[in-house]
């Protein structure tokens, strides 16, 4: 096992190169530069401004360059947020944007499972509509509708929580954020472990664990929910990655200090240095949490083995 | 989703009854589905309010009523009657002239002049400069011109959806960015289509290392997160109408690449593909005569899946302040701009807002009502 996560962290390697070297060259062939000014700067104070970010240079070489300092775990300063490194961002960003994404993570699979088993068990009864129902609605409605809606709501409108801010990740700031990460993943969460657990209901252990004698609660809690819960896991891996690193219609419409804003700033800055931070960031959010995944897998699932 | 490939020759077969197709079929089962045809019909609704709405509404998408600034969605016409009088004082104020007293008369305000010099007809300018009031002229002129009656009409004009924050009306913007949003998610789908059917049926068909490659290609491609690309290829290549529907279309034919592919694998060994091999047909014609006609089933069913996909991530770019450009508007523009402006003008949030969950609910529906009509193994 340990052999198999060594050589799967290594594969990983060539994979988060190949993505720095596309985001690279891409942002790089985008029209415009990070110190482009409505008023063009003098050209010798361009020059110097050049010459210290490295923009002087060759591409090829900054390219270089810039994987030199990625192997040591230096991001580069950020071209439009003076006196701050990209690394800095993240250092004060990252806690954040995990904070969040994780308290939805939790909310989101201890919800998103129970409702989808309960349904699932109660087949074709009040329960399921409702829950399919529910979860088509939050599978359909987007985020950034759903968003301003809770703190027109509940901001705005009633007034018992704060329409925005981050206020330190006090509770009460946490709530409306969290909300609008979770909904939308209880209803697929939910949705998916319906379905799993409909199939696994009808599957051949469960038949066998019935026929037994085992008690409900053991074919339920465990026979079938193990192999219900397998969809979800392979489903969590890139969720888990997209939630943890923030998302950038919350992050703006709560006012939150995450890292979710900054692709999207970086890109529209031409900051490169921040804008490949967030890829490299992402990348190597993904990568790990698809390990991790099949690693769930292999607990989970003992046809599956990794040696 | 639509993985199971449907056997479109045996469907067909097996049913005795004669002269009911496929499609026949397929509609028949659709029309015995009411959400589906609930969707279908508010689908209709939005696409005509999408097409005809700007033509048959009052007020241009882009006019711009300084005077009705964030006006709240009402029936009613403004102005409001007790707001009429000191609008008209504050348009007269700038006449320097002496005034009587301003009388309203269903909707025509009059009022008494006078001044010490002759009345220049042009003051009537000042008033006409106003959004409430058009038409002014001077009437019962006394013969010295230094006395008279100064009268206008009250422009009355209707915002069901209120105005945003720079005085358009809401409604007209709601139409436009519904053709807006529809157009880039037809587009984009068809774009998505056309690409992901020709790629993916080309390499079902021909088989073996070119199917290889290029499904290698498709895999690769899919890796990359691909919301990002969209952002950095408009960020590139400006916010043109254009390119959205390019750059989204770019990043959704890979699904459809592969169900096209896994279809036509099954498709090339039918009986009637090896018979128009044997009559010497090229690839090219039985790609089009035979593989891609049967594929269309599935992907019918994909691509209204794709609409909404297309929908929902050109809102996104908009809403990031990526879409469009001003003052075209489209559904998620104006949602964001609703959610700027919701303290004090909810309205500006909830109607383009419910307008695109509306649209969102009724393409999902109809594509699940039509995986079931055509796909009756589904069941």
């Amino acid at each position: 096992m340990i052999g198999y996560v060594l050589r799967r962290l290594a594969g990983a390697i060539p994979t988060i190169f190949i993505i720095v070297t596309i985001a690279f060259f891409m942002i790089r062939l985008a029209p415009g530069g990070p110190f482009d000014l409505e008023r063009p700067l003098d050209p010798l104070i361009m020059e110097n401004i050049n010459r210290a970010y490295n923009l002087d240079q060759p591409l090829w070489r900054q390219y270089l360059l810039y994987l030199g300092n990625l192997a040591q775990g230096d991001l580069g300063p950020s071209f439009t947020r003076r006196d701050f490194s990209v690394v800095d961002l993240f250092r004060t960003g990252l806690p954040v944007s995990i904070q969040l994404g994780s308290m939805a993570l939790c909310i989101a699979l201890v919800f998103g499972t129970l409702l989808g088993a309960l349904a699932a068990l109660r087949q074709n009864s009040w329960i399921d509509y409702v829950v399919v129902g529910t979860a088509t609605l939050g599978i359909t409605i987007p985020t950034f509708v759903i968003a301003p809606v809770l703190s027109l709501v509940f901001g705005v409108m009633m007034g018992w929580l704060p329409a925005g801010g981050w206020g330190g990740g006090q509770l009460r700031y946490l709530i409306l954020p969290v909300a609008t990460l979770a909904l939308p993943q209880i209803a697929i969460i939910a949705r998916l472990t319906r379905g799993a657990t409909i199939e696994a209901l009808r599957s051949n252990h469960v038949r066998t664990a019935r026929a037994y004698g085992l008690p409900a609660y053991v074919v339920v809690g465990v026979h079938t929910l193990r192999a219900a819960i397998l969809p979800v896991v392979s489903y969590l891996g890139p969720t888990a990655a997209a939630l943890l690193t923030g998302s950038v219609v919350v992050e703006t419409i709560f006012g939150i200090p995450g890292i979710g804003r900054y692709f999207v700033q970086g890109a529209l800055g031409r900051d490169y240095t921040l804008v490949m931070g967030t890829v490299v960031v992402i990348a190597v959010f993904v990568v790990l949490f698809n390990l991790v995944v099949d690693i769930l897998y292999a607990l989970l699932d003992p046809r599956v083995r990794y040696d | 989703m639509t993985d199971a490939p449907i056997d479109l020759a045996k469907t067909g077969s097996e049913k005795p009854i004669v002269g009911r197709s496929l499609w026949k079929d397929a509609l028949l089962r659709l029309r015995r589905n009411k959400a589906a045809v609930a969707s279908a019909c508010v689908l209709i609704l939005v696409a005509l309010a999408g097409i005809f709405g700007p033509m048959i509404s009052p007020h241009p998408y882009d006019r711009v009523y300084p005077q009705y600034v964030r006006a709240p969605a009402s029936l009613e016409a403004y102005p409001r009657e007790e707001a009429i009088i000191p609008a008209f004082e504050r348009a007269m104020a700038r006449t320097r002239l002496d005034i009587g007293e301003i009388d309203v008369e269903g909707s025509v305000v009059r009022v008494s002049i006078s001044s010490e010099d002759p009345l220049d007809p042009r003051i009537v300018r000042y008033i006409d400069r106003s959004d409430l009031f058009s038409n002014a002229r001077i009437e019962d002129l006394a013969a010295d011109e230094r006395t008279g009656v100064l009268a206008a009409d009250v422009h009355r004009v209707r915002f069901p959806f209120g105005t945003d924050a720079n005085g358009r009306d809401l409604l007209a913007r709601i139409f436009i960015g519904i053709r807006v949003s529809l157009a880039i998610g037809v587009l984009a789908s068809f774009m998505a289509l056309v690409l992901g059917v020709t790629y993916g049926a080309t390499a079902g068909y021909l088989g073996g290392r070119v199917d290889n490659v290029m499904m290698r290609i498709v895999d690769i491609l899919y890796s990359l997160p691909f919301i990002f690309f969209v952002i950095l290829l408009v960020v590139f290549f400006g916010r043109s109408f254009v390119l959205i529907f390019i750059a989204i279309g770019l990043t959704e034919w890979l699904d459809m690449a592969r169900i096209v592919r896994g279809q036509t694998l099954t498709i090339k060994r039918q009986e009637y593909v090896e018979a128009a091999q044997a009559l010497g047909v090229s690839s090219w014609g039985i790609l089009r005569r035979h593989v891609i006609p049967n594929t269309l089933g599935p992907v019918i069913v994909f691509v209204t899946l794709l609409v909404p996909k297309a929908i929902l991530l050109e809102s996104l770019l908009s809403f990031l302040g990526l879409g469009v450009q001003e003052p075209l508007t489209s559904l998620g523009m104006l949602i964001s701009d609703g959610a700027s402006n919701m303290r004090g003008a909810s309205w500006l949030l909830i109607y383009p807002a419910v307008t695109l969950t509306a649209i969102l609910f009724a393409l999902n529906f109809l594509g699940d009502g039509l995986r079931d009509a055509l796909d009756p193994k589904d069941r």
